[in-house]
């Protein structure tokens, strides 16, 4: 297997990668295992998520709704739509 | 058979010699081990034209955020080019991003036009760059269709970092924790 490295963000495990370079190099076996703390990720909630500590376990912590994008109806636009307001 | 001797320094020279080529660090048995790791190294085509190659996993959840530039976080790929003339990412799943090169602002932004394979296995053509994303999920009968995307860049004589990253460009999708991202890149 080619060069395999982690790259950490604020202590926590951001991804793991192969090739090329950049991050901080691992060897092949701790690649294998962060990747298998990766795919036995917690699911995320909609108000909830998980980052991978770099002892890998993994902590919870609150995520913020998605921004909308430009061309989408704000809440409060939808509502008024709904109840017959201008469009 | 006729039996040679060398030094550890000579082996080392040529087992250094390898592993810069070949972008790796690991230690390498003579002989198993050297054959193998220089049948590892991708070739290029005339004038020191490489290809390289790697993949990327991430352990959270990459999410829109309008107007960021997320190149700089958990998805910059630093391919180990001088300068990067094309990248082929091949990725699990279709998403809606775009790739930019750090450095040289928006105008570097190069979009691409994805392609996928339907099941029953019709291929789009897909080349070119620029423009806006040719596809959305809507195209696709399920969302785990793998996705080939070509790009290549448009200012060849601005190119200089040997650096990609990638941004989640629409607040419908996202790339996952655990999803895969294969990339080849070529250049100098």
């Amino acid at each position: 297997m080619s060069r395999c490295y982690k790259i950490v963000k604020n202590g926590y495990i951001a991804s793991v990668g192969t090739g090329g370079r950049g991050g901080t190099e691992v060897s092949e076996a701790e690649y294998k295992t962060i990747l298998e703390a990766i795919h036995a990720k917690p699911e995320a909630t909609g108000t909830t998520d998980y980052r991978l500590r770099e002892d890998l376990t993994w902590e919870t912590y609150e995520v913020e709704p998605p921004e909308p994008e430009e061309d989408e109806l704000t809440n409060e636009e939808a509502l008024e739509i709904i109840l017959g307001g201008a469009v | 058979m006729a039996e040679y001797i060398t030094t550890d320094t000579d082996l080392t020279s040529i087992a250094n010699a390898i592993r810069t080529k070949g972008g790796t660090s690991a230690q390498l048995a003579f002989p198993a081990e050297f054959i193998s790791a220089i049948e590892a190294i991708s070739g290029g085509g005339g004038g020191g034209e490489r290809i390289v190659k790697g993949s990327v996993v991430l352990a959270e959840n990459y999410n829109y955020t309008s107007g960021s530039a997320e190149y700089t976080g958990s998805f910059l790929v630093d391919t180990g080019l001088t300068k990067i003339h094309s990248v082929f990412i091949i990725d699990t799943k279709w998403y809606d991003k775009t790739l930019s090169r750090p450095g040289f602002g928006a105008a570097s932004w190069v979009s691409p036009k994805s392609v996928g394979l339907e099941p029953g296995g019709t291929t789009y053509v897909f080349n070119g760059y620029g423009g806006g994303i040719a596809a959305t999920a809507s195209n696709w009968a399920t969302s785990w269709v793998p996705t080939i995307c070509v790009i290549t860049h448009e200012y060849a004589s601005n190119i200089s970092e040997g650096c990609f990253g990638m941004k989640v460009s629409a607040a419908s999708y996202s790339i996952k924790a655990g999803d895969t991202l294969l990339w080849y890149a070529t250049g100098v």
